[in-house]
């Protein structure tokens, strides 16, 4: 079934607040198989972002283990992309894809490969442009050429079209496709969007809400060509969806739920 | 068909209000010093009509170039040891959540004390001369860059810097492409605070052991009782420092306009340090 990028064992972040301990997650099982698009679906506060900041190095479990392909010196080889682009104001579009260029960790990177990349993603056009000057779609795009530029085999994106409009939204997913095919990725993508996960995932993986492990992975790489499993598809996701969305969040981690809630269609269990 | 006026009407109209205020207040000063005051009065001496031409003779016999440039040198030299000392630390204190609690406290009261106050110290330590003017002007012109600095560290987009570190950014080159070019529009705020209060400064620092300056030919023009010199100097005060603040106003706009940032207001720059950005733990 081809080999794990990433493997999550009993993973658990729990932050201290001033109103006692706070799981953002805790009981996760996670495999992400290399090559593979995996979405990750769950409702707000499931701890989607914690998780995806962990994967690349910005926080770190407070129990379980994380399996991922590192740099030599520790670091997650993976690049994260945000909700906002979050480009740097007074630099141009091609210095800000450059800007990984900059540091002494990716000294390999050759320079050649700014306007290579500009030119396969479809910016050769903005090189000269200011971020001001970009629109949204455009300037989340430069935020992911920044990202694929030191190249990480594992690409993580965190609600990347959320602020996006419908149209530009559909045009960047059907754009991240291309891209992926082109370059060999690895994807983890967080989103709200059970369309989006369905359209964009090869896997789907829906989060318990109440920051408890997950409801079950989906595959979903012959979903899109089927209408019938499709519907199908989209409607136990939806369910399972709205089912997990209102269950209370406990502060308390009790002991770890089920990671595989069991779906009618094809759940893939954690292997 | 707009019914708003076009922009070099507005502009135009503007410019012409200042200049009437300014022409109000030199018919005044002519009103006190020439129509009230009686012609033997001491208050006559002070008149603009005797003003204009002592000033123009200072600056034709070279005396008052000499004073200018003096003055303009030392509050450069004054300008560039407070950005020397004030970007590192501000940038610290804005990184540091700990040690803007060390350094709170201790700067506000700092920043309260006249740099005046410290003359009689910068000059038993330093000696009379050039050197205890630097100082004084580089104690005036230190806070507001420290606060600007550390208010543009603040103001730094948090993504920014999670995005530099899975980059592979190490602290430094964060720093070096990330937090300094970050401050630039807040630093060229607080420098224009810095300048302006260095100019109010320098003038009665000068006064205080030296014998060039703007401020000594105040004090000088006293002493050989030529009041319409001393009003000439304060005039030659008042134009530069305007000059300077356009200059300075001119560099932190043309800032604001390369980062297309909000405009940070003097005052935000004066705000209490709190809240530093973690550079090692992004989070
Ligand atoms: N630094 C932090 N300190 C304390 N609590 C935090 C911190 N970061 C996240 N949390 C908490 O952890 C939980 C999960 O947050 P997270 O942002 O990961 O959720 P999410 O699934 O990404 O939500 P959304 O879909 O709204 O983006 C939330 O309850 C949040 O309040
Ligand atoms: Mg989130």
């Amino acid at each position: 079934m081809g080999t794990l990028a990433i493997r999550l064992t009993g993973a658990a972040r729990v932050f201290s607040t001033g109103n006692g301990r706070v799981p953002a997650f805790s009981g996760l099982d996670l495999e992400v198989r290399r090559g593979e698009v995996h979405a990750l679906l769950g409702p707000s506060g499931c701890g989607k972002s914690t998780l995806l900041r962990i994967l690349a190095g910005l926080d770190h479990l407070s129990a379980g283990e994380l399996t991922l392909p590192r740099h030599s010196d520790g670091r997650p080889a993976a690049g994260i992309v945000l909700q906002d682009a979050h480009l740097l104001p007074w630099l141009t579009v091609a210095d800000n894809v450059a800007l990984g260029l900059r540091y002494r960790a990716n000294r390999a990177v050759a320079a050649g490969r700014v306007d290579e990349l500009l030119e396969v993603l479809g910016l050769a056009e903005l090189a000269d442009a200011l971020p001001a000057e970009l629109s949204g779609g455009q300037a989340q795009r430069v935020a992911i050429a920044r990202t694929m530029l030191v190249a990480p085999p594992l690409l993580l994106l965190d609600e990347p079209f959320a602020a996006l409009d419908p149209l530009t939204r559909r045009d960047l997913q059907d754009w991240l496709l291309r891209v992926r095919d082109l370059l060999d990725l690895t994807i983890v993508l967080v989103t709200h969007d059970v369309d989006e996960a369905i359209h964009l995932g090869d896997r789907v993986t829906l989060l318990r809400g109440g920051s408890r492990g997950t409801v079950g992975t989906w595959d979903t790489r012959e979903v899109d060509r089927n209408s019938e499993v499709l519907a199908a598809t989209r409607h136990d996701l939806l369910a399972r969806y709205a089912a997990t969305s209102d269950e209370p969040s406990t502060v308390v981690p009790g002991p770890p739920l089920g990671t595989n809630g069991g779906g009618r269609l094809a759940p893939v269990a954690a292997r | 068909m707009s019914d708003r006026p076009p922009a070099w009407r507005v502009r135009a109209a503007r410019v012409g209000r200042a200049s009437t205020g300014l022409l109000v207040a030199l018919l005044l000063w002519w009103l006190v010093t020439d129509v009230v005051a009686a012609p033997g009065d001491m208050l006559a001496r002070f008149s603009p009509l005797t003003a204009a031409p002592a000033i123009v003779a200072l600056f034709l016999d070279g005396a008052g170039l000499v004073h200018v440039s003096v003055t303009l040198e030392r509050l450069l030299a004054g300008i560039a040891i407070a950005t020397l000392v004030g970007v590192p630390v501000g940038v610290a204190v804005g990184l540091s959540r700990r040690l803007a609690d060390y350094t709170g406290a201790l700067f506000q009261f700092l920043r309260m004390v006249s740099p005046l106050a410290w003359t009689p110290i910068a000059i038993v330590l330093l000696g009379v001369g050039d050197l205890p003017v630097v100082f004084l002007v580089a104690v005036a012109a230190v806070w507001p860059v420290i606060l600007g600095a550390a208010a543009g560290v603040h103001a730094l987009d948090p993504g920014w810097l999670q995005i530099a570190t899975t980059l592979g950014a190490s602290r430094r080159e964060r720093l070096t492409t990330i937090v300094l070019p970050g401050i630039r529009a807040h630093l060229a705020t607080g420098l224009r605070v810095a300048l302006g209060t260095a100019w109010i400064v320098i003038v009665p620092a000068e006064m205080l052991g030296v014998d060039s300056g703007l401020g000594y030919a105040i004090l000088d023009a006293r002493d050989r009782l030529r009041y319409d010199e001393l009003m000439g100097v304060v005039l030659v005060i008042g134009l530069l420092g305007f000059a300077l603040d356009g200059v300075a106003q001119r560099t932190s706009a043309r800032q604001r306009r390369r980062r297309h940032t909000r405009p940070a207001a003097p005052d935000a720059a004066i705000e209490v340090i709190e809240a530093p950005v973690d550079l090692a733990r992004t989070r």
